[in-house]
């Protein structure tokens, strides 16, 4: 019989947490690690990363997986959102309306309870939610300007919960308002 | 289209599925293990339609789907999408594999002679409770046969093929990306690899009887083989070639006359392989992709009529969903039905 391997089941774990946070947006989420178990269960041969973190950096390129500059990244993997980071999410592609697929992921650090307020409406959200996310108003700006169903990205925000992770997703179908 | 969202009926399918569970049994680990052993063809089937080779998943897929085919292709080609892909295999040569049959309609005395292997081909169809005497051992065959059709190459009846300098990660993949016509030449060998088995094999007859008048494509099956490939990777540190394993595999070959090559009458090549072992499967297949591209109207002449009805599970998927609720469209269908009846008793 097939017996998946510790690291296997980890992976199918964060995979699983991601498809639930993605499927009800701004609802917390379990994970066992941070941007790295996250990475390790999206990454592979044919996905194309960008991180400006050289251990992150070079823990993907051992999966395989092809690193790239922003515009060019399938997932952005981004940690706090500095000067340079904000400039990657500028860049990250946001699909074409024929293949919207093409939009990027990208995962950040935040802080719930800090930050501007945000009202979260959409699919797979009963009414409203409202999170603080600890991620800065221009952040919000730029995903007004780039993002528009179908096309856009969809973000991952983690944050450390010892003795795990939190993680929190908006994905790209969600109308984001900040209050 | 008219769909609508039906809720409830919760407790009704958890019994539906508790039925068809406690009808069929839970097959225990040994009867999977005898499923592996005893029917390597039906497993074949399902995990080369499945496009997966895992003969321990193939055994589970068909024991939980009770012997359902189609969900149990299904359920392989789901595991599939959940897999990362971790490495790209060599590509494999038919003559360093080991051939365990090779044979061929074109001429008896192909190189390396005709190796009838494991096959039930030239014996009695009669169903046998008693199990046959065995015939005695005889002396091995070689384990490797070079291509009847490099033969042909060798002849100049067949164009010479140039080594492909694509690079793995560049070759249209269909299980990455959707299918579009004119289909790339991978895109219809990967269509054909994973196709329904029935699928094909009525088209390839359809083919086969010339059924449109505009004539049967009759060709010649130059070479039919089963296999045990490697899988051959590249290590990624050292850089060493290394085997990951075998694997079942199968090619047919067809050749029709008459193809121009180098300005001279020549044969045209029908090619398909699959994971696993089906030989019916694979000739109907080279047979449709020597024919596919004839410019009759033949269904089966038609490269995307023959690989959009192939598809085993779009196919089957499209076709039972018809069972789930269609209530709004069908009761419009009604209304538009009784007010055109209510209109003509008026007049």
């Amino acid at each position: 019989m097939m017996v998946p391997s510790p690291q296997e089941l980890q992976d199918h774990g964060v995979f699983r947490a991601l498809m639930w946070a993605l499927a009800r947006p701004g609802e917390p989420q379990p994970l066992v690690g941070g941007l790295e178990a996250v990475g390790r269960a999206l990454l592979d041969l044919e996905t194309r990363f960008h991180t400006p973190d050289p251990a992150l950096q070079r823990a993907f390129l051992r999966l395989g997986a092809q690193a790239a500059a922003p515009a060019q990244a399938d997932y952005l993997f981004l940690g706090t959102l500095d000067e340079a980071a904000l400039e990657a999410v500028a860049q990250a592609p946001t699909g074409s309306l024929l293949y919207p697929e093409g939009g990027a992921t990208i995962a950040l650090v935040g802080r719930t309870g800090y930050g501007p307020l945000l009202r979260l409406r959409g699919p797979g959200i009963h009414e409203e939610v409202l999170v603080q996310l600890g991620l800065p108003p221009v952040l919000w700006s730029l995903r007004a300007q780039r993002v528009a169903f179908p096309l856009g990205w969809d973000l991952l925000v983690l944050e450390p919960a010892p003795p795990g992770w939190l993680v929190r997703a908006i994905p790209r179908s969600v109308t984001l308002e900040v209050v | 289209m008219g769909y609508v969202a039906v809720r409830g009926g919760e407790r009704a399918i958890l019994q539906a599925e508790a039925f068809f569970r406690w009808l069929n049994g839970k097959p225990g680990m040994e009867f999977l293990r005898q499923l592996e052993v005893h029917l390597p063809y039906l497993l074949d089937r399902v995990m080369g339609e499945g496009s997966l080779y895992a003969p321990e998943l193939a055994a589970q897929a068909i024991a939980q789907t009770g012997g359902d085919l189609y969900e149990a292709v299904l359920l392989l080609r789901a595991y599939r999408t959940t897999q990362p892909r971790l490495a790209y295999a060599e590509p494999l040569t038919p003559e360093a594999m080991l051939t365990v049959r090779r044979i061929s309609a074109a001429f008896k005395d192909i190189p390396g002679g005709q190796v009838l292997g494991p096959s039930l081909d030239y014996s009695h169809r009669v169903l046998q409770p008693e199990e046959p005497p065995k015939a005695p051992a005889g002396p091995p065959a070689a384990l490797h046969f070079p291509r009847v059709a490099d033969w042909h190459r060798l002849t100049g009846l067949l164009p010479i093929a140039p080594p492909d300098p694509t690079p793995p990660s560049a070759i249209p993949d269909l299980t990455r990306e959707p299918l579009l016509f004119p289909a790339p030449r991978a895109h219809r060998l990967q269509a054909l690899s994973r196709a329904d088995s029935g699928g094909v094999l009525a088209l390839g007859y359809a083919d086969m009887r010339g059924y449109s008048g505009a004539g049967g494509t009759h060709p010649t099956v130059n070479e039919v083989r089963l296999a045990y490939a490697e899988v051959r990777l590249r290590h990624p540190t050292t850089g060493a070639v290394f085997s990951a394993g075998r694997v079942r595999y199968s090619q047919a070959e067809v050749v029709t006359k008459f193809k121009e090559v180098n300005g001279k009458p020549g044969l045209e090549l029908g090619f398909a392989a699959t994971l696993g072992w089906n030989e019916v499967k694979l000739i109907a297949a080279a047979m449709l992709d020597a024919a596919m591209n004839r410019p009759d109207g033949h269904p089966a002449h038609q490269e995307e009529f023959v690989l959009m009805h192939t598809e085993p599970v779009e196919a089957s998927g499209f076709c039972i969903h018809y069972k789930l609720p269609h209530y709004v469209t069908f009761g419009s269908d009604l209304d538009a039905l009784r007010r055109a009846r209510s209109e003509e008793a008026v007049e």
